[in-house]
């Protein structure tokens, strides 16, 4: 269990009658890429938002880096190295693309200055950029953020996590709707960030999954029902039912 | 990308031609103006400020408030004390103005930022009908709506000797100066650290949160400060017009700071005054051609809004852009953006709000993965 950084146990959320996720009970690895699948409605969004604090469970419990982080409010909880990137993009639309991710660099201090200007801030600028370089937006660094394409937002989301300096990362479904080589882009940075940044992945993607992740956890109407490698969810008959077949 | 040309006084660019224009005409103003005039300047750069500072809150944070008239008679009041009961001097006025109004804007926005935001905006409502009530009511303090007269003492400045307020040149240089300070501190805020998390609560408040902003304490501070610097207006339209009555806290006054920087353009600062300029400079001179002139500022306000919703700023970078501008692409680029990227995104951030209010209410969790 020690090297677990993200743990739950027996997380559940109702919404009056729907239990949205039941009794999940979910272990991941430092250092792992984790794939979290399953049919739509199965949950998955409703994991990270219960993960980063943005929904409160019903009941269960969740223990992020050894501490419990059940009902922490989300800013502490990204303040403890948790980011989530976003299905739908939620940028700053009227902000610069370099000013969105310094803004999200300067989320993590303590003390803002009231008086210094922003633009002077050499340190934070400079890793903006390499960050914006690391998901192929350099160029676009003074451009007002929703003149971007939807690709590109989507990119900057990327950015906006990547910039809080995460030891996990949640990423829900980061390549839905971007072309191939943006697609290329995402895919050879989360192999990039292997090992030096925990994930986990919310991914439609078939041949994507199986490229990239470690493990896969899925699941079905709010429950686990496989756990495995890659591999071996592939040969799981439950798996093959929740997909294909009929409903149990 | 913008021509610049180097000078003994340094690089000079046509932006900073601009600013060095409009301090030109804001300086050489008193040599060509009337005393009526000058009264008048003094007025508007006074509501300018107000506007301003509202813009703070509005523009960069993106909170409505419809209370700014509160501070801005809290600070009005606030320096008349001094003067009149505690027998102080101007500058002690200011600063009790603005120290009164951020004290009275904490306690306020204490309330007022632990809502949503249509809840800001109903709250600020209520502070500003319940301020004016208490103000028409107080009579024995606030002289009600018949208001009270404030000598306003003379200035002494080094090598000037005493200045006086009766004095239309020093009242309106004072004005400015003051202004001007003003204005200079809180574009140093805006374009800060903190002044970008202003922005980023406007853009997209729940992002800000999760990235570990503590919103609501910024939303403090920006009302708070906003709060302040209006207090600071309402000093100093007292200095101007030696007067001040419990109409300052009429709910009117809070929709003047809304007129002008929806006019001048929001998220600029400077919009705002130029707004202010405008609105009562065409009160003024319309309403002696007709007494219908409400309206014709009501429609003025309308065009705006339907027609240029960056207000004048927004009308000025057009202008730039069409005449010999140096800077031809981001001219392009913008006009992109109004077209179909604003378009674009306000479908997304709709579905945020959207999504934002599921989380908050938990009807529907599972909505989100159908999209």
């Amino acid at each position: 269990m020690s090297d677990a950084i993200l743990r739950t146990e027996n997380l559940t959320r109702r919404f009056g009658e729907l239990v949205a996720v039941d009794a999940v009970d979910l272990e991941v690895h430092d250092g792992e890429i984790r794939g979290l699948i399953g049919p739509n409605g199965a949950g998955k969004t409703t994991v990270f938002n219960l993960l980063s604090g943005m929904l409160d469970p019903s009941s269960g419990r969740i223990w992020f880096d050894g501490e419990d982080i059940t009902h922490t409010p989300p800013h502490e909880i990204t303040s403890r190295g948790m980011a989530l990137a976003f299905q739908i993009t939620s940028i700053f639309p009227e902000l610069t693309v370099v000013e969105n991710v310094l803004g999200s660099i300067n989320g993590q201090k303590r003390l803002l200055s009231p008086i210094a200007r922003y633009s002077d801030d050499r340190e934070g600028i400079d890793r903006a950029t390499g960050i914006l370089g690391r998901v192929g937006l350099e160029r676009y660094a003074d451009e007002t953020a929703e003149n971007l394409s939807h690709g590109d937002q989507k990119l900057l989301e990327l950015a906006l996590a990547l910039a809080s300096d995460p030891d996990l990362l949640l990423l829900d479904e980061p390549t839905a709707g971007l072309s191939a080589s943006e697609t290329r882009t995402v895919v050879e940075l989360l192999e990039e960030l292997r090992g030096e940044v925990t994930i986990v992945l919310i991914e439609h993607d078939v041949d994507l999954v199986m490229e990239l992740v470690d493990s896969l956890t899925v699941l079905h109407r709010g429950r686990i029902v496989a756990e495995g490698t890659p591999a071996e969810i592939e040969r799981n008959e439950t798996v093959q039912q929740v997909y294909f077949g009929r409903e149990y | 990308m913008t021509e610049s040309h180097e000078t003994p006084v340094g690089r000079v660019t046509p932006k900073r031609g601009a600013w060095g224009l409009v301090a030109a005409v804001a300086v050489a103003f008193p040599f060509v103006a009337g005393d009526f005039l000058l009264f008048l300047a003094a007025s508007v750069l006074a509501l300018g400020l107000y506007g301003a500072a509202f813009d703070l809150l509005y523009g960069y944070t993106g909170l409505l408030s419809f209370g700014h008239a509160v501070f801005f008679g809290v600070g009005a009041y606030a320096a008349t004390f001094a003067i009149t009961d505690f027998g102080r001097g101007v500058f002690v006025g200011l600063a009790a103005g603005f120290l009164a109004t951020a004290l009275v804007a904490v306690g306020l926005g204490l309330v007022a930022t632990r809502v949503s935001s249509h809840g800001f905006v109903i709250v600020t409502i209520l502070i500003a009908l319940i301020a004016n009530l208490a103000a028409v009511s107080l009579t024995s303090i606030t002289g009600g709506t018949d208001g009270r007269s404030v000598a306003v003492p003379p200035v002494a400045l080094p090598g000037l000797g005493d200045l006086s307020f009766f004095d239309p040149v020093f009242r309106y240089f004072f004005t400015l100066a003051v202004v001007v300070a003003s204005l200079l501190v809180m574009y140093r805020l805006a374009n800060s650290p903190v002044g970008l998390a202003f922005r980023m609560i406007r853009d997209n408040e729940r992002r800000a949160r999760m990235l570990g902003y503590n919103v609501t304490a910024y939303k403090l501070f920006a009302f708070s400060a906003s709060g302040a610097f209006a207090g600071l207006a309402g000093v100093l339209s007292t200095y101007v017009t030696g007067f001040v009555s419990a109409s300052e806290f009429s709910l009117v006054v809070s929709g003047d700071a809304i007129i002008y920087t929806l006019v001048g353009g929001r998220a600029t600062l400077f919009g705002a005054v130029l707004g202010a300029v405008l609105v009562e400079g065409a009160s003024n001179f319309v309403s002696e051609l007709t007494d219908a002139y409400p309206l014709v500022v009501g429609a003025l306000l309308l065009l705006t809004v339907v027609f240029e919703p960056e207000g004048l700023v927004g009308v000025a970078a057009r202008m730039r852009e069409r005449f010999g501008s140096p800077d031809a692409t981001s001219a392009a680029d913008d006009g992109a953006r109004a077209d179909d990227g604003a378009r674009a995104d306000d479908g997304a951030r709709a579905d945020d709000g959207a999504r934002a209010a599921e989380s908050e209410s938990g009807t529907d969790a599972t909505g989100d993965e159908h999209r």
